[in-house]
């Protein structure tokens, strides 16, 4: 199995984090995936070569790690899984915007992307908060999913656009249970000391 | 004293910057359950505290791994009072820490189901709560870009599922709002962050999770409400 990707590249880490925690072995290929290289052409995100198959995007390496390796990790479908899922691997999700403007351009993130990234957090707190009256403690469904993983980057890379956590105490309570998961691997924004 | 988190909002291990009258704060749980409230600045380098990590009963900062706790049992007076002592410095771990790295005390205390902390040092006066003071359940925290004052006023003006009335708190509190329903109590206590931004934390005297869950529900609403009004 060969992992292309970029340590920096958000889109591919919960790919890592997914494969780490199955404890699957990768071989690791880094790319320049940044929008900068790709000027908007080129694959998108991390490639995954598994066997004969060759899989492009997060949200499909997603879903194919999970279905050929880790039935356990697919949330319910249909459920409210998918539409989390379609939410938070979109290439206009708001954090993901904000992260990568703030990174990549001159000009950062404008405050109105900034204060949409911050609303899209709100909406995952909200979605928590309400789970946790029920004994969810976990996006969807009872067990940790690749929503969850899927998730964790926006959230945790928050101050990478200038987002804190304080406004947030039901996302601080999944972030520990997210890093308490087997296999919890860090990247760069996302220290391994927490 | 200032109301800064529900008690669950900080559990063991976990830590967390708040602000406090646009004061920054680092709010902790050591693994002891004991909440810590500091001034959330590293005496060494001025890096934020609340970016570290809470080991047992102390709190490293990310920076450089300064490590600090409780002042050791049997301290002076005067070394309580000069703040969290230094216990470790990993670059130097044969050197006693220097007495003056220490990270500043704030009072901090638990009361209705809530975290509060000084507003500075002096402050210590503990909420007051009404001789048995009912037990109590935890609704959830909203924060929102708007001065403490409109999200109490927001709160008062829009009465939660099930209430039919706003109660003036006995004592009366400034921060607090009260509401009575039939099955109880709910509290919202406001908290100025300073810089125009503000957050409520709100209690139940009823257990009921159903109710707990419209009261949930009713926090946000009020709390999108107000946004939508004070947002250009």
């Amino acid at each position: 199995m060969i992992l292309y990707d970029n340590a920096l590249d958000a889109d591919a880490y919960p790919v890592r984090l997914l494969l780490s925690a199955l404890g699957l072995q990768c071989e690791r290929v880094t790319i320049d995936s940044s929008p900068l290289a790709l000027r908007g052409h080129g694959p998108r995100g991390p490639v995954l070569e598994d066997g004969e198959a060759r899989v492009v995007g997060a949200a499909a390496v997603l879903a194919h790690v999970a279905a050929r390796h880790a039935p356990q990790w697919r949330p319910a479908s249909p459920g409210p899984g998918d539409a989390w899922l379609a939410t938070l691997t979109s290439p206009r999700f708001a954090p993901r915007q904000a992260r990568l403007q703030a990174l990549f351009t001159e000009a950062g993130a404008p405050p109105g992307l900034v204060e949409e990234a911050a609303h899209r957090l709100q909406e995952m707190d909200d979605h928590l908060t309400l789970g946790e009256f029920d004994g969810q403690r976990w996006f969807a469904g009872d067990g940790p999913t690749i929503v969850d993983l899927a998730a964790f980057g926006p959230v945790a890379l928050s101050n990478d656009y200038g987002v804190e956590h304080d406004p947030f105490p039901a996302l601080r309570r999944w972030i520990a249970r997210v890093r308490g998961l087997p296999g919890f691997a860090p990247m760069p924004g996302v220290p391994q000391f927490y | 004293m200032i109301p800064v988190s529900l008690s669950g909002g900080v559990e063991p291990g976990a830590r967390t910057g708040t602000s406090v009258n646009g004061r920054l704060v680092v709010l902790w749980r050591g693994q002891d359950g004991r909440a810590r409230a500091w001034a959330d600045r590293c005496p060494h380098r001025g890096m934020r505290l609340s970016f570290g990590f809470v080991r047992e009963n102390t709190l490293t900062c990310i920076y450089h791994g300064w490590s600090f706790g409780d002042a050791p049992a049997g301290s002076s007076a005067e070394n309580r009072a000069a703040g969290a002592p230094c216990l470790t410095v990993p670059a130097h771990p044969t050197l006693a820490p220097p007495a003056k790295a220490a990270a500043a005390l704030l009072p901090v205390t638990e009361a209705l189901g809530m975290i509060w902390v000084g507003d500075g040092p002096a402050d210590n006066q503990r909420p007051a709560t009404a001789p048995g003071q009912p037990q109590v359940y935890p609704v959830r925290s909203v924060s929102v870009n708007a001065p403490a004052a409109a999200l109490r006023a927001a709160f008062e003006s829009t009465l939660p599922p099930g209430a039919d009335d706003v109660q003036s708190a006995d004592p009366p509190q400034p921060g607090i709002v009260t509401f009575k329903g039939p099955a109880g109590l709910v509290i919202v206590a406001v908290q100025d962050r300073g810089d125009g931004a503000a957050s409520a934390h709100i209690v139940s005297t009823d257990a009921d999770v159903a109710a707990r869950k419209a009261l949930c529900q009713w926090a946000a609403l009020v709390r999108d409400h107000l946004a939508a009004v004070v947002l250009p």
